[in-house]
C-alpha cells in the first residue's frame, strides 16, 4: 500500500499551482486566441435568435436555454467540488430551492421570475450558508451523505408541504410574451447566469480565494497549518456554488410555468452536475463548460435515435464510471496533462 | 552472501520525488543491525520497501539468495521478514491474546500457535498479566512490547523495527532496548533498526549504516561509529565547528 | 399504551431488515473503505432475482434468498476485482468510491428499468397476508420471517467474523489495514471476499423486500439515502453502530409514521444525521480520526 500517491486532479492542482516559466509570446497569443475563439461564439451565440428562419427554431432555443443553464450549474457545482474536492451529491437542492421561492413570490406577490431571481439566489446561498456550518463538521464520504441527505429532507419536505403544492407542486402563470418570442427572453437570461457562472468561475480560479480552496483540496492538514482557516473558506465556497444554482431554478421554473418536487429534487439532477463537471475536468473553467454542452448534446442525440430515458440513465452512470476509472482528470485535465490542450480551452 | 541483500534501491511515493537515492547494504544474519541518520534521510521509507508496502522505482531486495524486490507484504512476511513499523499499528479492537494469535495469521496449526503465544508471553511477562485487555487501553510501553510479541510469533528470520523507542518514556524505552538486546544477543535474531535514539540503538547494535538525503553515507562497527568526526558534521553540521573556534 | 407497544413491535421488525440492508454496507466501507451508493440498487437487483425465482418456480421468497446468496456473493467479488483495484492507491479513494458507485447504481436501475420495466413488483407467498396475534398485539408474519432470516443472517455473520481465519482476517483488515499487511493477510483476497459478503448480503435483504414491500427500480434512492444516513449515524465502519442505529430508527421512525405521518417518517433518518453531525460527527460508534 503506498503513502499518499497524488491522484491526477491533485497533480493537476499542484502543478498549476507551481510558478511556470513560459515564453511569454507564446502565452500572449494563446490570449489571444482564446479570447477571440471565446467572442466569436459569444457573438454567434448572442444573435443566434434573430435567425428566425431557422428550422425548429424554438427547439435550437431551448436547446440553448438547458444548455446555458447546464453550463451555470456546473460550473458553480465545481466552485466547491472541482477546488476543495468536497463532492456535493445533492447541489440540486439550490437549484430547486431557487425555483420555489421565486415561483412563490410571483403566485402570491406578482414578482416576475426575472426580477426575483437574484433574490432566490440569496435565499439558496443561505441556506448554503447554513448547511455548510453543519456539513462541514466531517469530511469525504460523510460530507457527500450529508448533502444527500440535506436533497431528501428538502425533497421529503416540500413533497408533504401545502404552501409548496405537495407532490403535485404548483403551477405558474404563463410569461406576459407572445407565443413567437417566448423562449427568447429565457435564452438570454440562462446566457447570463451561463456567462456570470463561468465568470464566476474564473474569477476564483485566478483569485488568492481559490487558491486557498485548492490548498485545501490538495491537502487539508497541510492548509490549515499554513494558517488557512478551512472552515471559513469552505462554507464560503459552499454559499457562493448555491448562488447561481438558484438564479438558474428561478428562471427554468418560469420557463416551464410550473414547480414540482421531482423536477428539481431527484438526485439524478444533482448527479448529473457532477457527472458534467467531472467530464469536462474538475478545477478548471473550461472544463465544466465543455462537459454540460457535450452530455446535453449527447442527452438531445440519444432521446432521438433511442428514445428510451431508460438507456440516458445507463450512458450517464456508463460514462461516470469509464471517466472516474480511464480519465480522472476529464477531458480539460488530460489534454493538459499531455500538453495538447487547445489555446481556447485554456482559461485556467 | 549476507542474509538481507539491498541494491540500488531508489524510491518515493505517489508521483512525488525519490526519498531514497541510492542504497546499498547488506545485512548479515544473527547480527543487529542500526540505521541511523538526520530525519528525512529515508530510513523508514527504506523499510517499507523492503516490508514490500511501496514498491521501489529502482533496485533490489535479495532475501537469503530469493529475490524480494516489490513483492506483497503477506509474500515478505512469508519469506521470514517481518516489520514493526512507526506507530504502534496493532488492532486496537482486538485484546492482547487476539493481537498474539493475528501475529501467527500465516501459521495454521492452532497447538503450533499456542505454543510460540506462551514463550513470546515469557519474554514479555506484563502481556500476561493483560491477555484479554483490548489493545487500545493499552499504555505506550505495553503496546510497543505487544507489537514485538505479535511480530515474534511468526518466528521470523529477519525482524526490522521501525523507531522502537518513539514516544516512550526513557525507562520504559531502556526495557525495549533490553528486549531488543535480548533478540539480538540471546536468541540470536537479524535485526534492522531504525532508530532516532542514536545512542540506544547503538548500544545495542553490532553494525550501523549511516543515511542522509536517500544514500547511505558511511557505515560501520557499532560501538566505533560514533567516534567517527563524520557523524558529527552530519546531525550538526557546521555549528560543531564554530562553537570550537573562539568568538 | 397498547398501540405504543405495537408500534415498536412494528418498527423493530423493520429495523432487523435495515440492520440486515445497512451491516452489508458497512462492511464494504470497514474492510475496503469503500461507500457503496449502489447498494440499495443491488438490493433491488435481488428482489427481482429472487421475484422471478417464484414468478417462473414458484420458489417461496425465503427459500429464493438461500440461492441468492452465493450468486450474489460471486457477482459482488467479480465486481470488486473488475472496478476497484484500478482506483486502490488514491488518496480520496473513499470519495472516488462514491461516485464509482453513483455511477454504477444508474446503470443498475437503467438496466433494471429496460428488462424489468418499471411497474410494481411483490411476491406473494402465502405469510404476507397472515399475522400472528398474542393478546391485544399482532405480528404480521412477512414482517417476522424477515426479521427472523436478518437475525439468522447476521449471526453467522457475526460468527464468520469472530470464529473463522478469514473473518479474523477481515476484521483485522477492518480494523487496522497496515497492520494487517504486515502480518500476512493477503488484503487482496480480504477485501475480495468482504466484497462478496457485502454483495450477498443485499441480496438476501433484496429477497425479503420482495415480500416486504412493492418494489420498482427507480425505488433504490429512498433506501440508499436512509442506509447512508444510518451508516454516517453509527459511525462509518461500525458493525455494532450499523445494527443499533438500524433498529432504534426505525422504532423511531415508526412512531413517527403513526402519529405524525407515514410520509414524514423518512426524515427521522435524515433528521437523525444532522443532529449527529452536531453533536458527534464521527457517529455514534465511530473513531475520531475516521473519514
Amino acid at each position: 500500500m503506498t503513502d499518499k500517491p497524488l491522484d491526477a486532479v491533485t497533480e493537476t492542482a499542484l502543478v498549476s499551482a507551481e510558478p511556470i516559466v513560459v515564453d511569454p509570446e507564446v502565452e500572449r497569443r494563446r490570449r489571444r486566441v482564446r479570447i477571440t475563439v471565446a467572442l466569436v461564439i459569444l457573438v454567434l451565440v448572442a444573435l443566434l435568435p434573430f435567425y428566425r428562419s431557422l428550422g425548429a427554431y424554438n427547439y435550437v432555443l431551448q436547446i440553448g436555454v438547458s444548455i446555458f443553464a447546464w453550463i451555470a450549474l456546473a460550473s458553480s457545482w465545481n466552485i466547491l467540488g472541482g477546488y476543495t474536492g468536497y463532492i456535493s451529491l445533492g447541489h440540486n437542492v439550490f437549484y430547486g430551492v431557487g425555483a420555489y421561492v421565486s415561483a412563490l413570490l410571483l403566485i402570491h406577490l406578482g414578482i416576475s421570475p426575472f426580477l426575483s431571481a437574484a433574490l432566490a439566489g440569496l435565499v439558496a446561498l443561505a441556506l448554503g450558508l447554513l448547511a455548510g456550518l453543519v456539513t462541514f463538521r466531517t469530511q469525504g464520504p460523510s460530507f457527500i451523505i450529508s448533502t444527500i441527505a440535506l436533497l431528501f429532507i428538502v425533497l421529503v419536505w416540500f413533497d408533504a408541504w401545502s404552501l409548496t403544492g405537495g407532490s403535485n407542486g404548483l403551477s405558474l402563470p404563463l410569461p406576459p410574451f407572445s407565443r413567437e418570442w417566448l423562449r427568447v427572453p429565457f435564452y438570454y437570461a440562462m446566457l447570463l447566469a451561463a456567462l456570470a457562472a463561468v465568470f464566476l468561475g474564473h474569477r476564483v480560479q485566478h483569485s488568492k480565494f481559490g487558491l486557498a480552496l485548492r490548498a485545501i483540496g490538495a491537502d487539508q492538514v497541510k492548509a490549515e497549518v499554513a494558517g488557512i482557516n478551512t472552515r471559513l473558506f469552505k462554507v464560503l465556497a459552499f454559499a457562493l456554488s448555491a448562488f447561481i444554482p438558484g438564479v438558474v431554478g428561478a428562471i427554468f421554473a418560469y420557463s416551464i410555468s410550473y414547480v414540482r418536487p421531482t423536477i428539481f429534487f431527484l438526485i439524478a439532477v444533482g448527479a448529473r452536475m457532477v457527472l458534467m463537471t467531472i467530464i469536462g475536468g474538475r478545477g478548471t473553467v473550461a472544463g465544466p463548460v465543455i462537459g454540460a454542452t457535450l452530455i446535453i448534446l449527447l442527452n438531445e442525440a440519444s432521446l432521438t435515435y433511442f428514445g428510451a430515458t431508460e438507456l440516458n440513465l445507463v450512458i450517464t452512470g456508463a460514462l461516470l464510471v469509464i471517466v472516474l476509472l480511464f480519465f480522472p482528470a476529464g477531458i480539460v485535465g488530460s489534454l493538459r496533462e499531455r500538453g495538447k490542450l487547445p489555446a481556447f480551452l485554456d482559461w485556467d | 552472501m549476507a542474509l538481507l541483500e539491498l541494491r540500488g534501491i531508489r524510491a518515493g511515493y505517489g508521483i512525488g520525488p525519490d526519498i531514497v537515492t541510492d542504497v546499498s547494504l547488506d545485512v548479515e544474519a544473527g547480527r543487529t543491525h542500526c540505521l541511523i541518520g538526520p530525519n528525512g534521510a529515508g530510513k523508514s521509507t527504506l523499510l517499507k520497501v523492503i516490508a514490500g508496502l511501496l514498491p521501489p522505482r529502482a533496485g533490489t531486495v535479495v532475501f537469503d539468495g530469493q529475490p524480494l524486490t516489490g513483492r506483497r507484504p503477506d509474500r515478505v512476511l512469508a519469506g521470514g521478514v517481518c516489520f514493526v513499523p512507526q506507530d504502534r499499528n496493532l488492532f486496537p479492537e482486538m485484546t492482547v491474546k487476539e493481537n498474539l494469535v493475528m501475529g501467527a495469521y500465516l501459521v495454521r496449526d492452532r497447538a503450533v500457535i499456542n505454543n510460540r503465544m506462551e514463550r513470546v508471553v515469557e519474554m514479555f511477562p506484563i502481556l500476561a498479566e493483560r491477555s484479554h485487555q483490548v489493545a487500545q487501553t493499552l499504555s505506550g510501553g505495553e503496546q510497543q512490547q505487544l507489537s514485538l510479541a505479535r511480530a515474534l510469533m511468526i518466528e521470523p528470520k529477519v525482524m526490522m523495527i521501525d523507531e522502537p523507542s518513539l514516544g516512550l518514556a526513557p525507562q520504559v524505552a531502556t526495557q525495549i532496548f533490553d528486549v531488543i538486546k535480548r533478540l539480538g544477543a540471546d536468541m540470536g535474531m537479524t535485526l534492522l533498526l531504525v532508530e532516532q535514539n542514536v545512542r540506544m540503538g547503538l548500544a545495542v547494535s553490532d553494525w550501523s549504516f549511516v543515511l542522509d538525503l536517500g544514500s547511505k553515507r558511511f557505515e560501520g562497527p557499532a560501538d566505533a561509529i560514533l567516534d567517527d568526526p563524520r557523524i558529527r558534521d552530519l546531525y550538526l553540521g557546521r555549528l560543531a565547528e564554530r562553537r570550537e573556534r573562539p568568538t | 399504551m397498547t398501540q405504543a407497544i405495537q408500534v415498536v413491535i412494528l418498527g423493530t421488525l423493520l429495523g432487523g431488515v435495515y440492520a440486515l440492508m445497512a451491516s452489508g454496507l458497512t462492511i464494504l466501507f470497514g474492510v475496503m473503505r469503500v461507500v457503496n451508493i449502489s447498494h440499495a440498487a443491488f438490493i433491488i437487483l435481488g428482489a427481482f432475482f429472487t421475484f422471478f425465482l417464484w414468478e417462473s418456480t414458484g420458489l417461496d421468497p425465503l427459500l429464493g434468498m438461500l440461492v441468492a446468496l452465493p450468486v450474489f456473493f460471486i457477482f459482488g467479488a467479480v465486481l470488486y476485482r473488475a472496478l476497484f483495484p484500478r482506483v486502490e492507491g488514491s488518496p480520496r479513494f473513499s470519495e472516488m468510491t462514491v461516485l464509482l458507485t453513483f455511477g454504477l447504481a444508474f446503470m443498475t436501475e437503467g438496466l433494471m428499468t429496460y428488462f424489468f420495466t418499471g411497474i410494481f413488483r411483490q411476491t406473494a407467498p402465502s405469510y404476507r397476508v397472515e399475522a400472528f396475534e398474542f393478546g391485544s398485539f399482532y405480528v404480521p408474519t412477512a414482517q417476522f420471517y424477515a426479521l427472523l432470516a436478518s437475525v439468522v443472517l447476521l449471526v453467522c455473520l457475526w460468527a464468520f467474523l469472530t470464529y473463522t481465519h478469514t473473518g479474523y482476517g477481515v476484521r483485522a483488515t477492518m480494523q487496522n489495514r497496515m497492520a494487517a499487511q504486515i502480518v500476512g493477510v493477503d488484503v487482496r483476497r480480504v477485501s475480495t471476499i468482504s466484497f462478496g459478503i457485502g454483495m450477498a448480503l443485499a441480496g438476501a435483504a433484496g429477497a425479503l423486500v420482495s415480500f416486504l414491500f412493492p418494489f420498482f427500480p427507480a425505488r433504490h434512492w429512498q433506501w440508499i439515502a436512509i442506509l447512508l444516513s444510518l451508516i454516517v449515524l453509527g459511525g462509518l465502519g461500525s458493525l455494532k453502530g450499523a445494527v443499533i442505529g438500524a433498529i432504534g430508527l426505525a422504532v423511531i421512525s415508526a412512531f413517527v409514521s403513526r402519529y405524525i405521518g407515514p410520509v414524514w417518517s423518512p426524515m427521522v433518518f435524515y433528521g437523525a444525521l444532522f443532529i449527529i453531525l452536531l453533536v458527534r460527527p464521527q457517529g455514534l460508534f465511530g473513531h475520531q480520526a475516521r473519514v
